[in-house]
């Protein structure tokens, strides 16, 4: 069984590395043949990896013992759907995942795409084969996730305590699939150096791969934190941990690429500047996978290391140095016609918006690489933790946030010094006035938490009033009542207005994290059963503990009746979990109460043998609305992705005046 | 007699006890807190001393608790734990020597990078006093005409017809001539 799926591992690597040759020597030899069967390797590929991931899955659903690596992840007592997300609860597991979603994203991107370019296209699939080669030959003679055991044991060691969630199921094939989706965008970048052509052809066929990589990505990113939420039991969300910090770095170049690709669309300009940007969030999702995989900076995520870094690391520098050389040799070719008309422009404001992308993620690099820097300079490890990270990144999150409402409502080419004003009097006031009530409840003593509130009221006040300006404007033209007009003119310009819709879901998500993050109550307690604390407008009674067994696991429940206002409002559970074979490492289950306008966040510290116990008690505001924003980006994302309409002009005859209704 | 009253009594006596030491206890567990939040556990990963579960970071915060009740300040209490772990123990880095590099860096980047960007954005800029660029075009024309009416997108940039071509044109022989 096992070397069933060894045998389909080593065979992808090979027929993965036969099409990486194949493809380019087909199209530079002129035979056709060639090419054609390295198509037919890449459709091969997703079918031999299918074949791997399915032995694997299968040797853990029936419990075989003899593979190490289900051994190791997986145990008789596990729920299935846990047994089945075991998959990718290690090394080797996770990696096999990788490569085997982007064998399948490799072949549909080859299926779609074969009517296009065909040289084009051969270089996409040589670039997809050997990143494809690389996990082949990791998965087949490095870290093989079919390895054997010489003696089977009665049963396995079970996943680690840490992954036994929920969010198991959803955050790591979320964020590994992020990253690898990311491989398509840069594997048709790789195929415009090859073959020259950097017109905005590659950026079309990308945009929508680019797009879907980013919203995987982010999805992933999304799903993490809120299973650090639930899980890790600290009251927040986003640490600022390395690992995470190497997930949200792709996505945020990911971001700036997908809102400067639009420049070359419209106007030809920042050819080289894409290509670097596509490259450099497919490096970061790499060096992301070594940051997780190799331990050598360390994090909560460190359950997941091995000795395969150095691998990485190797392909990562043999990517980076033969991409970049392919960028310099074609540089004559990039030189694009940048004119600019005016610093007040569309134009400009999409610039400033990468510049402050990049330099948020050189922040974040610089900060979660400092320990290394620092230890191998001056010999001492230092600490770089989120107080650092919030200090830094903070100014420059209120800044990209504030372009977000800028941005919009800069005209392409020329923007009039008087017309923007006019245009930016009411937002602006609106901003400020949001942030004078916020102050006005809460207090002065927060100026930066008024600061965000200002800017997001700013944000919404100008993309409301551009959703306004734009249904009027359609139902004058149209007659149409507002509903239909809203609803027209959001189809018939979904990029535009799907971005809208992501820009509010950010504008949400930017709310509640500086409501949760500055206002945050929290209470240390330690009660007797009967006791009692207030937080905030709640009052915790502590009814008792309890402890029951499940399968292979101990829980110590602690049980709170929560009231506020006075009346009843329910109870709240916590517990500590010890897994069998992790007593040591006891598991929280947080205790949550959500409404909109807080989380009540109860964690289980500790208990004394006479009953009592002590309870770290948060009370996080409106954490709930970052989930809601995300789900609100996550609808945005698709209303952008939405298939476009066939542009089109309509012309309208109204008395006295022709009128062209907006372009689709 | 003398019994029956100790009873009570002790109980009085521990209440007094307990309410003093808990109406002390809680500024004593705000101190703890603020300072323990400054301080990384050293056994774990990415949590702060206040934050943690773990023993070491328990003793740590007891350390704490009892430095205070001694008298001790903030600021010496955080040059004692400095002293035992290093500057590693601090949750960021200290604004001081070579870690000040970790607070200047991203500034600095961020500073070079608007400079770079406002130099570029300065070369691509076409020459204002160009009578070119306010000759009326057709394209121009049309747009007026969709922004009177209140349908123009400013997405829409105008189609790059010949006449935005012959001026590209124009400029570029302006500025070599």
């Amino acid at each position: 069984m096992a070397d069933f799926g060894h045998i389909a591992i080593v065979a992808a690597f090979v027929v993965a590395a036969y099409a990486a040759i194949a493809a380019p020597l087909g199209v530079r030899l002129r035979i056709p043949e060639l090419v054609a069967s390295a198509y037919n390797a890449v459709l091969g590929v997703a079918i031999l990896m299918t074949v791997a991931s399915f032995t694997l899955l299968t040797g853990f659903l029936t419990n075989d013992f003899s593979i190490k690596y289900v051994a190791e992840h997986s145990s008789r007592e596990m729920p299935l759907s846990l047994v089945a997300a075991a998959f990718y609860g290690g090394q080797a597991g996770s990696l096999l995942y990788w490569g085997w979603t982007l064998s399948l994203f490799g072949a549909l991107v080859a299926y779609q795409q074969r009517r296009n370019d065909r040289a084009l296209m051969a270089y996409v699939h040589m670039t997809l084969m050997f990143v494809m080669a690389f996990f082949g030959l990791i998965l087949g003679f490095v870290a093989s996730p079919f390895e054997k055991l010489a003696v089977v044991p009665a049963n396995g060691l079970g996943l680690n305590p840490l992954l036994y969630d929920l969010g198991m199921l959803y955050h790591p094939p979320m964020l590994l699939a992020g990253y690898m989706a990311w491989t398509i965008p840069f594997a048709f970048a790789v195929g415009a150096l090859a073959t020259g052509r950097l017109d905005a052809g590659w950026i079309h066929t990308t945009r929508k791969y680019a797009l879907v990589a980013w919203g995987i990505l982010g999805v992933g990113n999304m799903l993490g934190a809120w299973w650090a939420y639930r899980v890790l039991g600290w009251g927040g969300y986003w640490g600022w941990d390395p690992v995470e910090n190497s997930a949200i770095m792709p996505w945020l170049i990911g971001t700036a690429f997908i809102h400067s690709v639009i420049i070359q669309e419209r106007r030809g300009m920042l050819k080289v500047w894409n290509l670097a940007l596509v490259m450099s969030t497919f490096y970061l999702a790499i060096f992301g996978t070594f940051v997780v995989r190799s331990g050598v900076i360390n994090s909560v995520h460190s359950f997941a290391q091995s000795a395969i870094g150095p691998y990485f690391l190797v392909f990562l520098s043999m990517v980076v140095t033969v991409t970049l050389g392919m960028l310099f040799y074609r540089l004559p070719l990039l030189r694009s016609e940048n004119h600019l008309d005016s610093m007040l422009s569309r134009e400009s404001s999409f610039l400033l918006n990468n510049l402050l992308f990049l330099g948020l993620v050189f922040a974040i690099f610089w900060g979660t690489i400092f320990p290394l820097v620092s230890e191998a300079i001056q010999g001492t490890k230092i600490t770089v933790g989120p107080p650092f990270f919030n200090q830094v990144a903070g100014p420059i999150l209120i800044a990209l946030l504030a372009l977000m409402g800028v941005g919009p409502l800069m005209p392409w080419r020329k923007g009039n010094r008087s017309n923007l004003l006019n245009l930016f009097a009411a937002p602006v006031a609106f901003g400020v006035i949001v942030g004078i009530l916020v102050g006005i409840v809460k207090g002065f003593d927060q100026p930066k938490a008024l600061i965000s509130f200002a800017v997001c009221g700013f944000v919404t006040a100008t993309i409301m009033s551009e959703v306004v300006r734009g249904t009027l404007a359609r139902r004058q033209a149209t007659g149409e009542n507002p509903a239909a007009a809203l609803a027209n003119l959001i189809s018939r310009n979904n990029r535009r207005y799907g971005g809208y819709i992501v820009h509010l879901g950010i504008v949400m998500i930017a709310v509640a994290v500086t409501a949760s993050s500055m206002y945050q109550v929290e209470q240390m307690a330690r009660l007797r059963p009967g006791e009692s604390i207030s937080i905030a407008e709640y009052r915790l009674t502590y009814n008792g503990m309890q402890e029951r067994a499940e399968p292979g696991v101990r829980i110590i429940e602690a049980q709170l009746a929560v009231e506020s206002g006075g009346q009843l409002q329910g109870l709240v559970v916590t517990d500590k979990r010890f897994f069998r074979g992790f007593e040591r490492q006891p598991s929280t289950s947080v205790g949550i109460r959500t409404t909109p306008f807080d989380d009540l966040y109860v964690v289980l510290a500790g208990w004394e043998a006479d009953g009592s116990a002590s309870f770290m008690v948060y009370v996080n505001p409106m954490v709930i609305w970052i989930w809601l924003g995300g789900i609100m980006a996550v609808g945005g994302g698709l209303v952008a992705l939405w298939p476009e309409r066939r542009a089109r002009v309509v012309t309208v005859s109204a008395p006295a005046r022709g009128m062209a209704v907006g372009r689709a | 007699m003398m019994r029956r009253l100790l009873v009570p009594l002790c109980a009085v006596l521990l209440l007094f006890v307990a309410v003093v030491q808990f109406a002390h206890a809680d500024t004593v567990d705000e101190e703890t807190r603020r300072i323990g939040k400054q301080l990384q556990c050293p056994v774990c990963s990415g949590a702060a001393v206040s934050d943690s579960p773990s023993e070491l970071a328990g003793q740590m915060r007891a350390v704490i608790r009892s430095k205070l009740v001694a008298g001790e300040t903030e600021p010496q209490i955080m040059t004692y734990f400095i002293e035992r772990y290093g500057d590693g123990v601090l949750v960021e880095p200290p604004r001081r020597g070579f870690s000040l590099l970790a607070w200047l860096a991203p500034v600095v980047m961020l500073m070079v990078g608007g400079v770079v960007l406002w130099r570029l954005l300065s070369g691509w800029l076409r020459p204002r006093w160009s009578p070119a660029a306010v000759a009326p075009t057709a394209a121009g024309t049309a747009q007026l005409i969709a922004h009177r009416n209140g349908t123009a997108h400013a997405d829409e940039p105008p189609a790059d017809t010949t006449t935005d071509r012959a001026r590209a044109e124009l400029d570029r022989f302006r500025r070599e001539a």
